[in-house]
């Protein structure tokens, strides 16, 4: 059951499939700046959408595996509570008295009269509100699933496993890179003024141009760093797109488990089956 | 509160401009998104039996105990947050330009 509520792409997820998510957030966040209203509204939107509104089929793969995940979470939460209610009503039974029992016993027929009176317009009330609780619920699975998620991080980064990679160190250099031709730039003008002003004259067509020579080199500090930082950009993209390789395989790689699994219980059933049939028909032999 | 592993500081090595008003709602944005996505590989990698377990583990609060059951139990878990964390920051790559122009 869990396998249907949770289905995995055949093949492994394109870049322009999770594109998505990141972009669509970048318009959001484009398209909400004047209101002010958080994105998260939106992706949240979406993946309701999908429980609650079919004919607006816009969820994201991502919104898709998140209800799954959240569907799991919340029938498993469901199942502990209805063992909790049983054990309750057990144990309640038992400290009944005999004669309670019995009184119990005589109300039962004409309550079950009552309440069968009274169920239909309960279950009027009731479709509307198991809707909303429903949602409510999905919504309570979906943040312990992000729980989960900040739990492993955090703890991940606190014991130094897990980083932004090297990509960050490229940063300092292209700040530092920028604020070498910010102070080039600065330096040059200056010089060139104060130079320009001693000189005058002839001197100053000569300056004119260390002056320009002053601010190409500049330019070229800045194509620099321009340029590191569309490199950086480029090793992230490589980087995104190993690791979404690793993704796929680790998928894989539990869908074959999961499948492996299931095969065995069923070789077991029939296994087992053959044994008793066997058993069953020894005496005959 | 999310686990705030994308920074100010991610966003600059892609030319983000950084100085804009609704960079916080942005950023907290892209951690939920980690968070969530990893919460999501998490969940699918774990059975019904150990998913019972660490839902009940949850509800007692103590994020230290969690995060060393998750290591415990989940298998590639450094593998599987790193590279949620390479795709994220893969896509904020791809789509910087987009970011800075739409403000």
């Amino acid at each position: 059951m869990i396998e249907t509520l949770n289905p995995q792409p055949d093949t492994a997820p394109t870049s322009e499939q999770n594109w998505g998510d990141v972009s669509g957030a970048l318009r959001s966040m484009a398209d909400n700046s004047e209101t002010d209203q958080p994105t998260r509204d939106v992706v949240e939107t979406n993946s309701n959408q999908e429980i609650d509104q079919p004919k607006e089929p816009m969820v994201s793969p991502l919104g898709t595996k998140l209800v799954s995940a959240a569907f799991r979470i919340n029938s498993l939460l469901e199942s502990r509570l209805a063992n909790k209610a049983d054990k309750e009503q057990l144990a309640e039974n038992r400290e009944r008295s005999l004669e309670l029992q019995n009184e119990a016993y005589n109300t039962y027929q004409p309550n079950l009269t009552n309440t069968k009176n009274h169920e239909e317009g309960l279950r009027m009330n009731m479709r509307f509100d198991a809707r909303a609780a429903r949602q409510e619920k999905i919504d309570e699975a979906k943040s312990k699933v992000r729980g989960f998620g900040r739990s492993a991080l955090n703890k991940l980064k606190d014991a130094g496993l897990i980083g932004l990679g090297v990509t960050i160190a490229g940063a300092s250099k292209s700040k530092e890179l920028a604020t070498e031709a910010s102070q080039k730039t600065k330096d040059s003008i200056v010089s060139g003024i104060d130079k320009a002003e001693e000189l005058a004259g002839k001197a100053g067509q000569k300056m004119e141009g260390a002056i320009e020579s002053g601010i190409n080199t500049v330019s070229s500090t800045v194509e620099g760093a321009k340029e590191a930082r569309d490199y950086r950009r480029e090793a992230a993209k490589a980087r995104k797109e190993q690791a979404h390789g690793r993704r796929y395989e680790r998928h894989a790689k539990g869908m074959k488990l999961r499948r492996a699994i299931g095969n065995f219980v069923i070789r077991s059933r029939t296994t087992g089956q053959t044994a008793v049939d066997t058993w069953k028909n020894y005496p005959t032999k | 509160m999310n686990s705030t592993m994308i920074t100010l500081e991610a966003l600059e090595q892609f030319g983000i401009e950084t100085n804009r008003s609704d960079i916080d709602n942005f950023l907290t944005h892209l951690n939920d998104m980690l968070d969530e996505r990893v919460g999501i590989e998490i969940t699918e990698s774990l059975d019904d039996t150990k998913l019972a377990e660490l839902l009940k583990l949850q509800e007692s609060g103590d994020d230290n105990t969690i995060g060393d059951w998750l290591q415990a139990n989940v298998p590639e878990l450094e593998q599987i947050a790193q590279d949620e964390i390479d795709i994220l920051l893969g896509e904020v790559a791809e789509n910087s330009d987009d970011f800075n122009q739409a403000g």
